[in-house]
């Protein structure tokens, strides 16, 4: 089998929200998928995919890591070696007719844990949205941080955040779940004032309080606080997440889908699992990115939930139901059902790509 | 009140009882001052397997080439369709603990779903409460491989296709024994050592290997005086100078040494730019092997008696190897020797996994390495002249099993493992009973040596 096609899709939602899809089409085989994130210009991240990708035609798809370090020799971007990684994988899970976490060595649950990435400016826009996430069989919710322009970060931030956050869980429920995003935009100092009114609240963890700050300055925050605290996001090397768990930085690793794939998350949860810690790969992009996380997380003993971008627009949902060719990514009491096609599970459509596709 | 009785009144206290009380298991808790309690009732990972183990069967194998004190002990296991798994449990001198840490393991595998390999490899460890040591780790590896086998046998893909191999065409690169096998007997045994080396040298020349591994000579207190330690060191310079500069050379320390006599030694053969020196001190002690590899530029490598990826996690964490030697047949199987693998990849260490036990491990092993993008080189205990264990190996697997090919072990290209092993040869060679390590060594004062 060799690999004769590699066409990256730039998709929009109605709403808005963009990515990328990435099909790798093979001679006498199954094609594969994978996505990328979305960027300013998808038109020209589209250009540059298929220029990163362009050694991949008349290679045999089975090789994933030679492939891979030869991309990776040849300077190609995360996103390109994360994208074609899953696409690759998908294809051999096709060729072998299993589900693509049975060919990675699961499953390891029945079922997979699910969370709505909630959108809104608002208390109220974030509880009317949770809310209608729950109808929809959610029941853990990350909660975008609202932080204000400069530096305004005083006892009003703080106090209103707790308020905001114990109106969020009387309107959805003490059998609800909270995460709170963000967004990489506090410092360890602010991001310690938010964890320590936030311990008894119980979140499942603050995501993403700062990116690109050294392991050990990470360290500063986890280390003041019982609130667990999710660190990752931006990291594209194994190396970063090795020396946030040596650190002590880390309580959930939150490796970027659309960055690193699913080797190299895979190394990442081996990492993690000698520190008793899990994984949550970050994912804001489209169905195939969930799809892909909830392979993942069938695979590996130690992942514990994958977030999905939801949104309240119901043509965006009927968007990413027609591309993945009529997979529901939403979850039944909290829990995604377990994909039982082969490779991702999902028959992405031509038809729905065709229509939903960036052409100018 | 008689049995009858009591049975009534159990039961109907039960029935009246909250659930957790009326569970089955709620007095096998009973007198554990820990709390344990029934857990919810859970569907098992996929609701409709297509195959189930229905037997596990662990067989020694004892022969007078092998090494006594380790009968290869196999791990078979049988599905009800008719796909059948081989792995290694071999454990060097508890042949018996580990055959029956293998049966003990019966309840967590037999009637289970083959393909969730991660599953059952965590329902092993994690359930087992004891969560690692060599025996158990040994049992958890050989019943892994078999699962493995099993996997790629269904997916109709050799082991290192699934896990995105190979990385090399050529196959695993190797190294042998400098005086295992058929070498010993190319000169006469009162040989001078420097004759025996050329030799080899010309074998190695000849078959297009490149890597040998040898040891240090006697054992070692934990101070030790000028002449022995200078013996050592006198002995790897005749061995460079020998071998040339074109063969790589891996010096075992095997733990006889101590952190201070291997830094000593460490130190001046510096200049002969070995692949390794191996276990320079014993395992338990992270920072003492820290102390080591601190003082010398010596590539340090160990690992071959480190159980799991958990075992491994200090010496990656702590920065203090170069190389780790992890064993397939006691590290976990195929599944903990890729995460050991993958955790040292993010630290630059490289992996030269230990095998010298039997062909299915080491066959295993290499499965493994043609996946790993820091593989460095692949053990054998063997010389670069096959001996008599070669030949009852070939009788086992019907080909020349972990034999390299112009300094490669070829990989095997049928699904699974991609061996096949008649039970019916094995069975020509009955388990006869446990023996000791392989030697017993005292110092001179008879006080214990570390062999």
């Amino acid at each position: 089998m060799k690999i004769v096609e590699i066409e990256p899709m730039a998709v929009a939602e109605p709403g808005g929200r963009g990515y990328i899809i990435v099909k790798v089409t093979t001679d006498d085989g199954p094609a594969g998928y994978g996505e990328a994130p979305p960027t300013h210009d998808p038109l020209e991240a589209v250009e540059r995919l298929r220029k990163e990708l362009t050694s991949l035609r008349g290679r045999d798809p089975a090789q994933t890591l030679r492939i891979d370090w030869e991309l990776f020799g040849s300077g190609a971007s995360p996103t390109a070696r994360a994208a074609a990684n899953v696409a690759l994988l998908d294809i051999l899970g096709k060729s072998v007719q299993a589900p693509l976490y049975e060919v990675l060595g699961g499953p390891t649950r029945n079922k997979v844990r699910a969370m709505a990435a909630i959108e809104g400016d608002s208390t109220s826009a974030l509880s009317e949205a949770v809310l209608r996430a729950k109808q929809t069989g959610h029941r853990a919710f990350s909660i975008p941080l609202h932080i204000p322009s400069g530096r305004e970060r005083g006892r009003a931030f703080y106090v209103g955040i707790r308020r905001m956050m114990d109106l969020l869980r009387e309107a959805a429920g003490e059998e609800c779940d909270f995460v709170l995003d963000c967004g990489g935009r506090t410092t360890p100092g602010e991001a310690l004032s938010i964890a320590d009114r936030m311990e008894d609240f119980h979140l499942l963890w603050l995501d993403e309080p700062f990116d690109d700050l050294s392991a050990a300055a990470e360290a500063g925050l986890s280390r003041r606080t019982s609130t667990p605290v999710g660190l990752g996001r931006t990291y594209t090397e194994n190396s970063r997440f090795q020396d946030l768990l040596r650190e002590g930085a880390v309580d959930v690793l939150r490796p970027d889908l659309s960055l690193n794939g699913v080797t190299p998350i895979k190394k990442a949860a081996a990492l993690a699992e000698t520190y008793y810690i899990d994984v949550a790969p970050f994912h804001r992009g489209g169905p195939i990115g969930t799809a892909t996380g909830i392979h993942i997380a069938a695979a590996l003993a130690n992942s514990f939930i994958q977030e999905t971008p939801f949104s309240l627009n119901e043509a965006d949902q009927r968007m990413r139901r027609d591309l993945a060719g009529g997979w529901d990514e939403t979850p039944e009491e909290g829990f995604f059902k377990l994909p039982e096609g082969p490779g991702l599970g999902i028959e992405v459509d031509d038809r729905a790509l065709a229509e939903y596709r960036v052409r100018s | 009140m008689n049995r009858r009785e009591l049975l009534k009144t159990t039961l109907g206290a039960a029935a009246a009882a909250p659930a957790a009380a009326a569970s089955p298991w709620r007095n096998a808790f009973a007198g554990c001052e820990c709390e344990l309690e029934a857990a919810p009732a859970a569907a098992p990972p996929a609701s409709a397997p297509r195959l189930k183990v229905t037997d596990l069967k662990v067989i020694g194998v004892t022969s007078d080439v092998l090494m006594p004190d380790r009968p290869h002990i196999f791990v078979k296991l049988e599905t009800d369709a008719g796909v059948i798994g081989w792995g290694e449990a071999t454990l060097e001198g508890k042949a018996g603990a580990a055959m029956q840490a293998v049966k003990d393991l019966s309840y967590a595998i037999i009637g289970q779903d083959p393909m969730r390999v991660e599953h059952l490899w965590q329902s092993m460890y994690v359930h087992g409460f004891y969560r690692a040591g060599p025996v158990l780790g040994s049992a958890i590896s050989g019943i892994d491989m078999a699962l493995w086998d099993i996997r790629g046998k269904v997916l109709g893909k050799p082991v290192y296709e699934l896990l995105g191999g190979p990385l090399d065409d050529r196959g695993v690169r190797g190294y042998y024994h400098l005086m295992s096998g058929g070498t010993r007997s190319l000169l006469p045994p009162d040989a001078p050592y420097r004759d025996q080396v050329a030799e080899v040298r010309r074998r190695a020349e000849q078959y297009g290997v490149t890597a040998f591994k040898t040891g240090i000579p006697g054992y070692y207190e934990w101070l030790d005086t000028h002449q022995r330690i200078k013996e050592a060191i006198d002995r790897l310079f005749v061995l460079r100078e020998v071998l040339g500069d074109q063969i790589d050379i891996g010096i075992d320390f095997h733990a006889k040494t101590g952190p201070t006599v291997a830094t000593v030694i460490c130190r001046e053969i510096e200049p002969l730019n070995l692949m390794f020196v191996e276990e320079p001190c014993p395992p338990e002690n992270v920072q003492a092997m820290k102390r080591i590899s601190d003082r010398t530029t010596v590539p340090i490598a160990t690992g071959e008696r480190l159980i799991t990826h958990y075992g491994c996690r200090e010496l990656i964490e702590q920065k203090v190897v170069d190389i780790l030697q992890t064993d397939s047949a006691h590290v976990g199987g195929i599944s903990a020797q890729w995460k050991v693998a993958a955790m040292a990849e993010a630290s630059g260490i490289r992996m030269a996994p230990h095998a010298c036990e039997g062909p299915i491990a080491g066959i295993a092993t290499l499965h493994v390495d043609a996946a790993m993008p820091n593989f460095l080189v692949q053990e054998i205990c063997g010389g670069v002249e096959p001996g008599p264990k070669e030949k009852l190996w070939e009788e086992f697997l019907g080909f020349p099993a972990m034999r390299m090919v112009n300094g490669y072990f070829p990989l095997p290209t049928k699904p699974g493992l991609g061996i096949e092993i008649d039970e019916a040869v094995l069975a020509k060679y009955p388990f006869g009973g446990t023996k000791p390590f392989v030697i017993l060594p005292l110092h001179e004062d008879g006080s214990i040596a570390s062999p």
